[in-house]
């Protein structure tokens, strides 16, 4: 009754709860929150003692790598779906008093949460009893690519096929939708993560030197490429001499990201032509005709729509801010959810 | 795959004409020296895709999303910022170019914090709900409604707790059902411990707790003259009037003969410490017929007894209706549960207070008027005079709060 009374004055959200940043979007306001997933934990007196959250979302991302003893930075997300479900509840509802901290009452907020279309019924139960946990009245859950496509931009109420390709940072999801619904959908565990894993194990394997997850996502995003380019990018780094023990710089180029790339590229290109293969005809002619609709932070890897153009022979575009396409998604639910109601959605 | 709006150039836009897109568009390929065919392979698109767009037929071409995404193939094409090509896309097909940047841009950063702190604000509503809650309250007919409705759980509750207390009294002692089952109960009873005195003004009251020892100081009283020393400051204080002292308020000639009088007082101290059945049938029957002596009582006199008897029995029912000033009033309180209880004068002395044990029972006479304040008082009963007061009309909650004129 309460909840009821207080959710007339509540703004609901939609949250895209994702591996590497989580996005706030607020009904009439738009995105009112972008910070990345991550949770710095302080412990004093030694292992077994109190535990209190010492920083949530940019000041924790600093930390990452750079912590004391008593302090670990943590990202609680881990392949689009909860790894620690008390600092994930805790981030959540950090970011939710957050968005709210410019009220004066702080009712409880409906939230929409985007969910990766491969997670499992207790996956999917663990980010509800989390949300709701942070505060939310109550939790409709998205599968992120319908999520995504309506972020985009993209009529998935008519009676064509639209493929979206949305690359987070833990896994890569590809749908195909048809009014309103998805006819086929798939998720891979490759995503952002992946890509700078790759770009540690490359720089370890060939330059014997070891560089942190931070140093690898900023190789990434300023060098990094899926096709090759005519221009060719360099960057210089600092990392450990694995044989000396001592830090030392070094120059990357383009092209050997790009050869670091290939593996988890080959993944997520493999995941986009099953999922063609495995589309009806009369969808996959709709898809050929318009194209593969690119969004998440992976769309942003240089000549990713290329890379993916010159595989399937189709014409990829980036969507619009792809970053937070899902958020966005997530808020023209919640305009859909004042229309018609909740019946389309699950809160399963 | 209609549009809703084009080719409108809305207004404020002049400076984009129809046909502009179309000229950049075709600029950008003809400056890559590609034709339809080439370009559409280059970039991945069907050529009708090409021509619709190098047309400005917007209407036969995808959603805005993919079109943008066409324009920016023609701007890396052409190695181009794609940016003016879509703001000219958008302004011929009649929608704002700066929505766009308006609804992506995250508003976190643009926060500006509020003039008045949130803590102070909530401060704020709580003071202007109670404000309002007060301003409720005075209309007469809420006020009158909340007063009906909490008299009302207040008299459920009262009465809900008589009945539970009346049926764990039940379970625990059936007997004492009837007001003569009750007495013998109480009268058995002496052999637990008696109600623990707290603050008494006098060490003999402190003694005089345990009725044993009640005992005791009558036989010294009536065997040595010490006796009577000790026991005669007790008439001067009213805290000492339990028990024996209240025999030397009555007959102080006795005491200083040095022989114990066994008035009603007496007797009832007698009674209580001495388990004689046949004394307690009744509570009329304890005050006006003495009892059998003590055994250590060495000169029990059954004449003088009868007087302040008399007057004790005569005075019973005024006790419970209330009492000229300064009556003496025989008091006989039945703990069932453990009970606090304060007896003042009207001087506002202690007379008594204790906290009674279950199952234990007080005598103690003294003299109207008395100011009672019993918590749990549902726990316990109280005869004045031998006759039961009823603590009903003086209980709010557990407490009772009532003076005996």
């Amino acid at each position: 009754m309460f909840k009821a009374i207080s959710g007339l004055f509540s703004n609901d959200i939609s949250v895209d709860l994702g591996t590497a940043n989580t996005l706030i979007y607020m009904r009439g306001k738009g995105i009112v929150l972008d910070e990345p997933s991550v949770v710095a934990i302080r412990q004093d007196r030694g292992p077994g003692g109190p535990k209190s959250i010492e920083a949530v979302g940019i000041e924790a991302k600093k930390m990452l790598g750079r912590t004391p003893e008593n302090i670990t930075a943590i990202r609680p997300m881990k392949d689009g779906v909860i790894a620690d479900f008390t600092y994930t509840e805790k981030m959540l509802q950090h970011f939710i008093r957050k968005v709210d901290s410019g009220r004066i009452l702080r009712p409880s907020p409906r939230v929409v949460i985007c969910v990766p279309c491969g997670a499992t019924q207790v996956e999917r139960r663990a980010i509800k009893d989390s949300a709701l946990g942070a505060g939310a009245r109550k939790v409709y859950l998205v599968e992120e690519p319908m999520a995504a496509a309506l972020g985009a931009g993209i009529p998935v109420d008519e009676a064509v096929g639209s493929m979206v390709l949305d690359i987070g940072g833990g896994t890569s999801e590809v749908a195909i939708m048809s009014l309103r619904g998805i006819v086929y959908a798939a998720s891979v565990r490759i995503g952002g993560d992946r890509l700078d894993e790759a770009i540690i194990s490359y720089v370890r394997r060939n330059y014997g030197m070891l560089i942190g997850e931070a140093t690898a996502e900023r190789i990434k995003c300023e060098i990094g490429s899926a096709y090759p380019g005519k221009e060719l990018l360099e960057i210089e780094v600092k990392g450990r001499n694995l044989s000396e023990g001592v830090p030392r710089a070094f120059t990357l180029t383009s092209n050997e990201i790009l050869e670091a790339l290939q593996e988890p590229l080959f993944g997520i290109v493999s995941a986009v032509k099953t999922a063609l293969e495995q589309t009806p005809p009369e969808l996959g002619a709709d898809v050929a005709d318009r194209g593969i609709v690119l969004t998440g932070g992976g769309a942003l890897l240089r000549d990713l729509d290329r890379l993916l153009m010159e595989e399937t022979g189709i014409p990829v575009v980036i969507a619009d801010d792809p970053l937070t396409c899902v958020a966005r998604g997530g808020g023209r639910i919640l305009e859909m959810l004042e229309a018609e109601g909740d019946a389309f959605l699950s809160t399963d | 795959m209609t549009q809703p709006t084009e080719n409108r150039t809305p207004q404020g836009s002049s400076s984009v004409q129809a046909g502009d897109l179309a000229k950049q568009l075709k600029a950008i390929r003809e400056n890559t020296g590609f034709d339809l065919d080439k370009a559409a392979e280059h970039m991945h698109l069907s050529r009708q895709i090409l021509v619709t767009l190098e047309n400005e037929d917007f209407a036969h071409l995808p959603e805005p999303p993919y079109v943008r995404g066409y324009l920016r193939s023609y701007a890396r094409l052409g190695e181009l910022d794609a940016a003016p090509l879509i703001r000219n896309y958008e302004i011929l097909r009649g929608a704002d170019p700066d929505a766009m940047e308006k609804h992506f841009s995250p508003l976190n950063t643009q926060r500006t914090a509020p003039r008045i702190s949130p803590e102070m604000a909530r401060l704020g509503v709580i003071a202007l709900l109670v404000l309002l809650l007060i301003l409720i309250s005075m209309i007469p007919g809420v006020r009158n409604w909340a007063q009906t409705t909490w008299n009302e759980f207040a008299y459920k509750t009262q009465q809900a707790n008589l009945q539970r207390q009346a049926g764990l009294t039940g379970a625990a002692n059936p007997g004492m059902d009837s007001p003569t089952a009750s007495t013998a109960g109480a009268v058995t009873r002496p052999t637990t411990p008696a109600a623990q005195a707290i603050a008494a003004d006098q060490p003999v009251a402190n003694t005089q707790d345990l009725p044993s020892t009640t005992t005791s100081t009558v036989t010294q009283s009536s065997s040595t003259s010490t006796a009577t020393s000790t026991v005669a400051p007790a008439v001067n204080t009213p805290a000492t009037t339990t028990n024996t002292v209240t025999t030397d308020v009555n007959a102080p000639a006795t005491l200083a003969n040095g022989l114990p009088n066994p008035a009603v007082p007496i007797a009832t101290a007698a009674q209580a410490t001495a388990p004689q059945p046949q004394s307690h049938d009744a509570p009329t029957t304890n005050i006006v017929t003495p009892p059998p002596p003590p055994a250590t009582d060495p000169n029990p006199s059954t004449p003088e007894t009868t007087t302040p008897a008399a007057t004790t029995d005569s005075s019973t029912a005024e006790a419970a209706q209330g009492n000229p000033l300064g009556t003496e009033v025989a008091i006989r309180i039945e703990f069932e549960q453990e009970v606090w209880m304060q007896i003042k004068d009207a001087k506002g002395k202690r007379i008594f207070e204790a906290l009674g044990a279950p199952n234990t029972v007080k005598e103690l006479s003294a003299k109207t008027p008395m100011l009672f304040r019993i918590g749990n008082a549902t726990g316990m009963k109280l005869l004045l005079n031998g006759q039961p007061y009823d603590l009903t009309p003086y209980t709010r909650g557990s407490v009772a709060t009532f003076k005996v004129e």
